[in-house]
């Protein structure tokens, strides 16, 4: 017996796979995985409540707190604030290397489906969520929306994502940082597959801007198990280049560099306060939905 | 004997494939894309020395396996065996929607649930494909739509009744989407249950069925007689002779019964300490109070039992625990006195009930003080702390302790001593003190913060209209958090994490020098926040619901710890943890669970207890109260309210083209491809057992 798993709670992402609509896979695994926190002291996040702030010439003299103004001889006015908590920006990789499947899902339509939910899942918190597509240049930047009918778009913008070109953090994930003024949370979906200083150094802008970040990590099980029969050529699917190797020689090497990598990355993201999850394509998206609300309710 | 896939024997041409590689392309394999060759480049290359011919064997064995293997996807079969007629219009596709919440344990309701969708797997044709979803506040869906009904009979018969609320309407939603992706165009839910009404009145706005879709309820509840539940409980402290006591008081009520000869029992770590008359009409509840008792100190485990029992016996008892010494300890650090830290003081221990234990220590005197007794520490006005205490605090803080810092006249200069300003959320410059005569009020709030997102705007407004007449500059850090600054932009309170540690840092003081805060309403519940979030405490929890997702670190504080050790570093970190269920079940928590899903699913009531580096800790999990109402709502009440709507507008339409799921119901009535398979699995393994003994030290480095 697992934490928290039981034998038939989440849902399996190759029975997602069957469904055509990316927004019916988000709200099959949104409303599940909500109705499952029943009353978690996570749940809960205000959205209407007041504020005040100094009177501005132009105001409406109407809303003015006179009682707030009799103690304090200042003029203060009753403000009610939007529905919107926090922002949300998803960061998704579409480099060719996500298109790399080994089973009935490929590491883009998991990554879109968690996009997806984690849109969806935000929305339903009243949060502003943006969407970021990125391979080696910004590919698509939808600005961070809290309006009824934005999830639309960023599902619209998932479902035509085409991953062909290759990874690059450094170039695209610099330029973006500096067009983040409001702080809030940002979530970067990818396979990281580029020298992890890059990735580091990217993620700290972010992070070093007052942002709560979460890395999804995600990878295909072949990727993470090296698993494969006989010999081949290995055709880099970014670089299409191509490499002759005999596979049970090079397992163990490769799984160890995988390992370094993925060890360099996580501690650095410790070190930074970043969470870190790995997640294979076999994964329950529940999980990642987990994290993020950990990290959300650390923001708060 | 027919092929149903004849095309599939084109696969059968695959046996060329290894001959022709072998054969022709000697420098060669075949291309396979990968997704980053990152990891694979740096591997010292070989080269791939062509294999030839000489294990003749192997190669048979390939060869065989393979025209096996493509025999066997092209679905052999005998034309005499064959007996599956087409598809009819006639056929159905059934959902069973099977309550199990816990109202379903009441009497023999659930044997009768059970009893009852048997005999509808019986009743349906053997063309009829049948889902049986099992739900309560969650649903599980137990199996594909399928028509064989053997496995369906012992799915249901395994199902046990849960201990979760009831949610009526997530079953209905679920049940229509899976029918509309089902074969047959009659489409039918069969739902069963007692059909509680508090599992219908958490439905609320627009609900809609699919035009298509009929529903049949089957009810099975019936007079069964009444049901007596604990729905309340309250806890207060008082003090008798000097002795704090803890008053316990239950609500009990009679769901449909009345009860003139019962009582009530209240049990202490398993020993009958109390007993009380309960005599309750129907439908009415009793508030039952308690003698004050004074419980041992350390966890101690409390049952209250309703006697006598009823058909539901699981909600007569109400298990909660209690901890005498979870009392949060706070150091304070002043200077000069106990005047500075007065108003602190009096907040901290102001009522009985204070979650705080307070210790005041002057700073000249701090020689040997062992900080790992507390969980935060105020520095409270004070011009310089001695070097060593600064360095103990800078590592208590990074270990996970809580720090405040508040400033004052005793502030010197900008420099409270150089260790400790590593773990400060900001720098500070020689006081620069702002004038008495202007005093600035507090413009920005982070409303939404833990410090205060327990205040309401009228809490707001006394912040707000605070004159605070001196702060001491300070600039925060890049990776600190300003929670309230005043209205020239000046920060007030400033906040950052250093290792696992929190550091606040209040630029005015905390007594009368500077500010009137302390004589604000607004200052103790201020206070206590600012003390319980740098130390992150976390209020005691006495009892959870059956079916509450909850974090580790509230099953046991030592998992919480373990996880901050272990964060980042699961893999490495090989040490598994062991919870023990009510029912006596061990459930393992690895290191990696830890970090990956800190949670903890609580499925039955009774105590969880858990032992971490030799922690014990336990934990109280009931029904929910809501379950123990067995009012009922009439099905065709639930079906009325329904709004029909087309398939066009669910996004549901099908085709009429046979699914996927129709031809693997029509092939599992095959059995020859499956015999073909175990000779290929026969060949495979011989083949692996043998190339396993030719290539063993072959590619040795």
């Amino acid at each position: 017996m697992q934490a928290t798993t039981s034998q038939f709670r989440f849902l399996d992402p190759a029975v997602l796979s069957k469904i055509a609509s990316l927004e019916l896979v988000a709200r099959t695994v949104v409303e599940g995985f909500v109705s499952g926190l029943h009353q978690s002291p996570y749940l809960g996040f205000s959205v209407d409540f007041a504020e005040y702030r100094q009177y501005m010439p132009g105001d409406d003299i109407r809303r003015i707190d006179w009682k707030v103004y009799a103690r304090s001889d200042r003029y203060y006015m009753k403000e009610y604030e939007g529905e919107t908590n926090t922002n949300v920006y998803l960061l998704l990789d579409i480099s060719a290397s996500m298109g790399y499947k080994s089973g009935p899902l490929s590491k883009m339509e998991y990554a879109s489906y968690l996009a997806a939910c984690l849109a969806y899942f935000a929305q339903q918190q009243k949060d502003s969520v943006g969407l970021v597509t990125f391979d080696e240049n910004l590919v698509e930047k939808l600005p961070a929306r809290c309006r009824l009918g934005h999830i639309s778009s960023i599902l619209h913008i998932l479902d035509r994502v085409n991953p062909t070109a290759s990874t690059e953090f450094r170039k695209p994930l610099m330029a973006l940082a500096e067009t983040f003024h409001r702080r809030g949370i940002v979530v970067l979906i990818s396979d990281l597959y580029a020298p992890a200083a890059d990735i580091i150094r990217s993620l700290r802008q972010f992070r070093f801007r007052g942002n709560d970040m979460v890395v999804f990590h995600v990878l295909d099980p072949q990727e993470k198990e090296f698993k494969f029969s006989r010999s081949f050529r290995l055709e880099d699917m970014e670089t299409k280049r191509e490499i002759l190797m005999v596979p049970e020689e090079a397992r163990e090497n490769y799984l160890a560099q995988l390992s370094a990598h993925i060890e360099t990355i996580k501690k650095e993201c410790g070190a930074l306060g970043i969470d870190y999850l790995q997640l294979d394509t076999s994964r329950p998206l529940d999980y990642a939905l987990y994290t993020y609300l950990v990290t959300r309710r650390k923001s708060m | 004997m027919q092929l149903l896939n004849p095309w599939f024997l084109l696969g059968t041409l695959a046996v060329i494939g290894p001959v022709l590689i072998h054969l022709i392309r000697r420098d060669d394999s075949r291309k396979l894309p990968f997704s980053s060759l990152m990891f694979v480049t740096r591997l010292p290359k070989k080269s791939l020395r062509q294999q030839s011919l000489r294990h003749w064997l192997l190669l048979c064995l390939r060869m065989a396996a393979l025209l096996l293997l493509a025999l066997a996807f092209a679905r052999p079969f005998l034309v005499s065996k064959v007996a599956e007629p087409l598809r009819s219009s006639s056929d159905r596709s059934c959902i069973i929607l099977l309550d199990h919440s816990f109202s379903m344990q009441f009497g023999d309701r659930f044997q009768k649930a059970q009893a009852r969708a048997l005999r509808l797997l019986d009743e349906l044709t053997g063309r009829d494909t049948v889902q049986v979803v099992a739900y309560s506040d969650t649903t599980t869906v137990l199996n594909n739509l399928q028509t064989d009904r053997s496995a369906l009979r012992t799915l249901v018969r395994d199902l046990r009744p849960s201990y979760r609320k009831t949610n009526h309407l997530g079953a209905l939603k679920l049940a229509q989407r899976l029918l509309s992706s089902a074969p047959n165009d009659r489409q039918e839910i069969l739902w069963i249950s007692d059909f509680q009404e508090t599992g219908w009145a958490e439905a609320v706005g627009d609900t809609t069925l699919m035009a298509g879709v009929s529903v049949q309820p089957f009810d099975v509840a019936e007079n069964e007689g009444g049901n007596l539940s604990i729905n309340q409980l309250r806890l207060s402290r008082v003090t008798e002779n000097d002795t704090p006591l803890t008053r316990i008081s239950i609500r009990a009520a009679a769901s449909g019964m009345a009860t003139s000869a019962g009582r009530v029992v209240l049990e202490l770590n398993g020993k009958r300490m109390q007993e009380k008359p309960l005599a309750i009409q129907i439908d009415q509840s009793q508030l039952v109070e308690f003698d004050a008792i004074n419980p041992p100190p350390g966890l101690a485990k409390v049952e209250i039992k309703l006697e006598p029992r009823d058909p539901l016996p699981a909600d007569n008892v109400y298990r909660f625990t209690m901890n005498s010494v979870q009392k949060l300890k706070l150091l304070m650090l002043q200077e000069g006195g106990t005047q500075d830290g007065f108003y602190i003081a009096k907040a901290l221990s102001a009522t009985q009930d204070s979650p705080f234990q307070l210790e005041s220590q002057e700073i000249t005197q701090s020689g040997a003080l062992d900080l790992a007794r507390f969980s935060a520490v105020l520095v409270n006005n004070v011009g310089r702390v001695p070097p060593k205490l600064a360095g103990a605090i800078a590592e208590f803080v990074r270990g996970g302790g809580g720090l405040i810092v508040a400033l004052g006249n005793r502030v010197r200069n900008g420099n409270l001593g150089e260790a400790l300003d590593r773990v400060m959320p900001a720098s500070l410059a020689k006081p620069g003190l702002l004038s008495k005569e202007k005093p600035r009020f507090i413009s920005e709030l982070q409303k939404e913060h833990p410090v205060f997102e327990g205040f309401n705007p009228t809490h707001h407004s006394y912040f707000m209209t605070t004159p605070i007449s001196a702060t001491v500059p300070a600039k925060p850090h890049l990776s600190s958090a300003v929670l309230a600054s005043l209205e020239d932009g000046t920060p007030l309170l400033i906040e950052e994490s250093f290792g696992k540690g929190r550091s606040l840092l209040f630029t005015s003081s905390l007594n009368m020098d500077w500010n009137d805060l302390p004589l604000k309403s607004v200052f103790l519940p201020f206070l206590y926040q600012l003390v319980k979030y740098s130390a992150r405490y976390d209020e005691e929890v006495h009892a959870f619901s059956a079916g509450e997702v909850v974090p580790l670190n509230k099953l046991n504080p030592m998992l919480g710890r373990a996880l901050n050790r272990i964060s980042g570093t699961a893999e490495a970190f090989s040490q598994a943890w062991q919870i023990t269920t009510p029912a006596g079940r061990q459930a393992q928590i690895a290191a990696a669970d830890l970090v990956q899903s800190p949670f903890f699913q609580l499925e039955e009531p009774g105590f969880y207890q858990s032992r971490v580096h030799n922690f014990d800790s336990a934990v109280a999990v009931n029904v929910a109260a809501s379950e123990s109402d067995l009012k009922k709502v009439a099905p065709d009440k639930i079906l009325a309210s329904l709004r029909r709507v087309s398939r066009a507008s669910t996004g549901a339409a099908r085709t009429s083209e046979p699914t996927q799921d129709q031809q693997e119901a029509w092939e599992s009535k095959q059995s020859l491809w499956w015999y073909l398979l175990l000779l290929v699995m026969a060949f495979l393994l011989v083949e692996s057992l043998l190339s396993n003994r030719y290539y063993k030290g072959v590619h040795a480095p």
